[in-house]
Parts: C-alpha cells; structure tokens; sequence
C-alpha cells in the first residue's frame, strides 16, 4: 500500500513537470510568436526610415521614367498632358508627387504604406499623411522645395547696366538661394488657396503673370523668401568680374564677354535668349533658356520679369523678353523698365529707351536667406 | 524538482528579453522623427571616460521630434554616475514645457532606464550609439539627413507647437564676436531678411517680415563692409547701408536704420 502510494506521487510529480514543461513551451512558442511581430516592429523605424528615403529620392528626381514625354501620365487634375515642359518641371512638384502618390495605394504597387490625405502647411509645403498597413500607425512626410534654387556665390558685385562704384555691393556673409526658374501658376494656386483669393483660371506649368507687385511680395513671404532684387539678378547673371578699387566690369550678355555677342547670333538662338524670332517654336516651360554663369535661367528673354529694386524702385522690370526682337535695346543685362517716366530710370540704364504703351504682365522669382 | 526551477528560471529569462527588445523598440519609434539633437554634454557625449561626479544625475543631450502634423516633442537623455558598487542609470525623458533638462530628472523614463557600470555614448553624422555595458542601442535620425523631405510620427499624447515670431522681431543674432545666440527665423510667420547691427563682418543677423529695408524707419539695406572698406560700421550715414530715395542711414542701438 506505502509502495504504491509513493509510487502514485512520483507519478503526480513527473505529471506536474510535464504540465509546467508544455506550459511553458507554449508560452515559449507564443513568446516567439511575439517576438517575431517585434522583429516585424523594429524594422519599423528602418522601415520608416528607408520609406522616407524613397519618397525623396521620388520628390527630387521626379519623373525618372519619362511617363510625361510617352503620354502615360494619367493625373489630368494635377498635370495636363498636352504641352512641352522640361522634365526638371517634375522635381519638388508637389502636383506630380500627389499623383505619385495615389499610385502607391493601388494593390499591384505592394506598398506597405497607404496614402491616406494631402494637405499644404503654411510654407506652402505638401504634406502627404499615409496609415501603415502592417503596424496601422499613422505617418506624415513634409516635402520641401529644395530644387531648382541657386546660392549666389559671395563676392563684391554691381546693380545696373551701368559701370562705376555707384551700385556696388557684397554679399559676403549672407547666404543668398535664387529660385533658377519663374514662380509658376501651380505654386501661386496653393497660397492662393490659402487665402482665398481668386486668380484667372490658368495652367499650371506657365509662370505666374497675374499678380500685383505687392501679392509677388506676399507670396514669397509665404514661401519663407522675398522677392527677388533686381541687384541680386544682376549679380547672378552677369558674367564674373573682379572688382578693382570698387569697380565692376560688365559683360552685356550672359553667354559671352564680347560686346557685339548678339549680332554675331545669327537670325535666332532660342536656347541662348527666347526673343521674339522664336515665336515660331512652340515654348518649353520651365525651361533653361537664358542659362548664366550661376544656373539662373531667363537672364535675357522668355518673360518680362519683375523685381524688387532697392537702389531704385521704379526700375523693377527686366524687359527683355519674346516680347521683342533681337535687335531690342532691351536686350541687356541689367537695363531695367519702370511704369512711371522719370529721368532718374535713364540715369540708371545710362539712356533712355522707350517703354511700350500696353499693360506690363511680369513674372517673377524668390529669394531665400538661409 | 530541479528541472522545474531550471524551466521557471528560463522562462524568466526570456521574458526579460522581450520586455527589454520591446521598450527598445518603443524608443526607436519614438525618435525615428528626430530633427534636432541640442545641449549635447562633452563631458559625457563621444567621451570614452567619464569624470563627471559619481551617483549624480547628468543630462548628456536633448532631443526635439516632429509629431502629430509636425508639432515637437522635446526629450532627454539622462545619465546617473555610477557610485562604488552601485550602477549607473540611462533614462530618456519627456520634456515638459519649456523645462530644461535639468528640470526633468525625475521625470519617469520613456520606454527602458538602463543600469550600466560602463558606458558609452557617441553623436556622429545624425546617428546616437549608447552603449551601456555590452549593449548596444542604435538611432538614426533620418530628419537631420534630409533637407528635403521630413518625418512626423503621428498620434503621440503631449505635442507643442512652436509661437510664431511677429515682423520687426531679431531672429537671427550675431555678436560683435560673430556668435550666433538665437537662431529661428523658420518661426517668423512672415519670413526674414539680413540686418547690420554687430560689427562681425562675415555674419549678419536677421529680422523677420516682409523685407522693407531701405524705406524710412525700417532697417536700412546692407552695401557690406567688403564693397565699401569701411569696418567702423555704426556711424551717421554709414556707407555699410544704403537707403531709398531721401531716406538717410543712421545707426540706433547699433543697428544701420533709415530715418
């Protein structure tokens, strides 16, 4: 009977270790069960991470496939198809990336990430807010423009058509970023949106010509710039020269150091300076005509552009334009137009060339002070 | 019997191990928005050996993170010296406010408090390595990386959003010695421009709004000291500045105005 009963304990004991042994295998396998959905949500920071890494790759390089150019870029709310726009349009577009974008929430596209809204912020900055499929937590990416932007190396430089001291200024200490392309209406739309301010229906790729000199001023300022100065053009488009005691040489055109450079261009070069001849062929937006030595485009020609001129006001237009041919006086660095006659604007193009009688519609860029 | 303890005592074990990968974890996606590392203590940050007074709490840098909609979220990365046979402790906190953190000692750890009895934190090129004994504990802040495209980790408690700087207000200001002590023009609600009021010639500082330099009253325009060769800027028509029209320069509080 003794023997038997401690038999039956022995029994009882080894069935308790199997108990807690199985116990604690299943939790074991559970626990490894877990920890492989924690393997899962640690590559959640490096899945952000690498996602945020791609998403920029996409914003800064843009249409990399040409979809564009082959007609299958279908987002017709966001990017119309049937106009010549060169491919670094799609770099920090915020209406290409949207249409990217919604691409990424169809199944094929196998994207952990699923586009769930887009917004601007108060910069004017896209901000696309996307719900992880796999952890369900929310994500948003803010893209900013930094494309298409300059920085104006410094140096002691010269305002005006005119040579001599009297517009001689440095930037030596300041970091000065210029928006190579003009402000297009697609931008405009956003801060216009913002503040609901109602502008002519007009594509998006062209640049913006339809707002007043103080809503320019406004609209840089919501983008964290100023606008332009027209001293800062100069700086950025005349060919480089040293300063000797205070004066600056000027070179009248942006490709060459000759002084006759657009005679000797023949009937048209459109790439050098889009002038009236070109109106025979179709105009590339966003475009790098009138390239200069600094990577500001539109130095000469394209559209006639408005400026903020602190050493003279009134000359705020770069009238150079497709406007006019070649043969222009208007043709010129620096030499800029004002909608009030006053002599002081002779003065400081260093003669007087007449304006044209019909209503001035400028573009215009930022400036950025980092 | 033993075999049971030796199951029992494995178990644990492995517990801890989650509940250590998990809290590690929780800290990776809490700082994955990192967009500025501050207040970075050499005596404790890329320093090999500590002499820093034992058994004391240290802050060895702060953290600030974009969170919900790109509002910030401020932590500390607090380190507790070792004394004689006692460890040393690691803890990030949250920031309250506008506390420093000093201010934040004992405020609970987010995720983990570490002990340690040897420790190593290194800060280079936008990554954190915090090694405590032999572990590791890597961050990498892809917010700094990037200029172009920037991160917030949505649906976290306690945000704050940074007051908007008004026109007129210094948002960037540089010494005579050329020292930068503020620095936030990205929270001037109209933009910013460059002002002349220190004689550091290879920085200026900055005001927010609309640029009006030039005009009567507002800040004059910057010609620059390198154009002009003049280094004693602050003088009745300084050629540093210019002005518009009949406006002449001046200097008021050392700073080139138009008047």
């Amino acid at each position: 009977m003794f023997k038997r009963s401690t038999s039956s304990i022995t029994n009882l004991k080894k069935l308790s270790v199997i108990i807690v042994s199985l116990a604690i295998l299943a939790s074991v396998f559970i626990g490894s069960f877990k920890s492989d959905n924690f393997v899962k949500r640690s590559d959640q920071a490096e899945g952000i991470g690498q996602f945020a890494q791609e998403m920029e790759k996409r914003w800064l390089e843009g249409d990399v496939e040409e979809l564009y150019e082959k007609k299958s870029l279908i987002c017709p709310e966001f990017i119309s198809n049937d106009t010549k726009v060169h491919p670094s349009y799609f770099q920090c577009n915020p209406y290409y990336m949207q249409c990217f974008l919604r691409s990424l929430n169809k199944k094929s596209s196998g994207s952990r990430f699923q586009l769930e809204h887009t917004s601007f912020d108060e910069n004017g900055n896209l901000i696309a807010s996307f719900k992880d499929k796999k952890n369900k937590g929310p994500l948003s990416l803010k893209f900013k423009d930094t494309c298409s932007k300059i920085r104006l190396k410094p140096s002691v430089y010269s305002a005006s058509p005119v040579e001599g001291e009297k517009y001689v200024w440095d930037n030596i200490g300041q970091s000065i970023d210029i928006d190579a392309h003009y402000v297009n209406n697609g931008e405009v739309l956003i801060w216009a949106n913002k503040i609901n301010l109602t502008l002519p229906d007009s594509p998006k790729h062209a640049p913006s010509t339809n707002l007043s000199h103080e809503q320019k001023k406004l609209y840089c300022a919501f983008k964290g710039g100023q606008l332009l100065q027209s001293r800062q053009f100069d700086a950025a488009t005349f060919l480089p020269a040293k300063a000797r005691n205070n004066f600056v040489y000027k070179f009248p055109y942006p490709w060459s150091k000759r002084k006759d450079a657009i005679d000797r261009l023949g009937k048209k070069n459109c790439s050098k300076i889009f002038s009236k001849e070109c109106s025979s062929e179709e105009y590339e937006y966003h475009s790098t005509y009138g390239a200069s030595w600094s990577g500001v485009y539109h130095s000469l020609g394209s559209f006639i552009e408005s400026f903020d001129n602190k050493f003279l006001p009134l000359a705020k237009y770069k009238m150079s334009s497709k406007d006019f041919a070649l043969d222009s006086p208007w043709h010129r660095l620096g030499v800029r137009g004002s909608d009030e006659s006053d002599k002081e604007i002779h003065l400081y193009n260093g003669g007087g060339i007449r304006m044209p009688e019909k209503e001035l519609r400028s573009a215009f860029r930022c400036v950025y002070y980092r | 019997m033993r075999l049971l303890q030796i199951v029992i005592l494995s178990f644990l074990f492995i517990s801890c191990e989650q509940r250590k990968q998990r809290d590690d974890i929780a800290l990776k996606d809490a700082f994955t928005s990192v967009y500025e590392v501050s207040e970075i203590n050499d005596r404790l940050v890329n320093n090999p050996e500590i002499d820093l007074a034992p058994g004391a709490w240290h802050s060895a840098l702060k953290l600030k993170a974009r969170v919900n909609d790109f509002s910030n979220k401020e932590y500390c990365l607090l380190v507790k010296t070792p004394y004689e046979l006692e460890p040393g402790k690691l803890k990030f906190v949250q920031v309250e406010g506008s506390n420093n953190c000093s201010d934040s000692i004992f405020n609970p750890a987010v995720g983990k408090e570490y002990d340690f009895y040897n420790l190593f934190i290194e800060y280079r090129d936008s990554v954190l390595s915090i090694n405590p004994d032999k572990e590791k504990i890597g961050f990498n802040f892809f917010n700094l990386k990037s200029e172009a495209v920037e991160i917030s980790i949505d649906g976290q408690l306690n945000s704050k959003s940074e007051a908007k700087l008004k026109d007129g207000q210094v948002c960037r200001q540089v010494l005579d010695s050329c020292e930068v002590t503020i620095d936030e023009c990205d929270r001037c609600e109209n933009s910013s421009y460059y002002v002349k009021n220190s004689a550091c010639s290879s920085a200026y500082s900055k005001v927010c709004g609309i640029d009006n330099c030039g005009e009567k009253n507002n800040p004059a325009c910057i010609r620059g000291e390198v154009a002009t060769g003049v280094k004693d800027y602050c003088i009745q028509d300084s050629p540093v500045g210019f002005c518009i029209g009949a406006a002449r320069v001046g200097c008021v509080d050392k700073m080139l105005i138009c008047e």
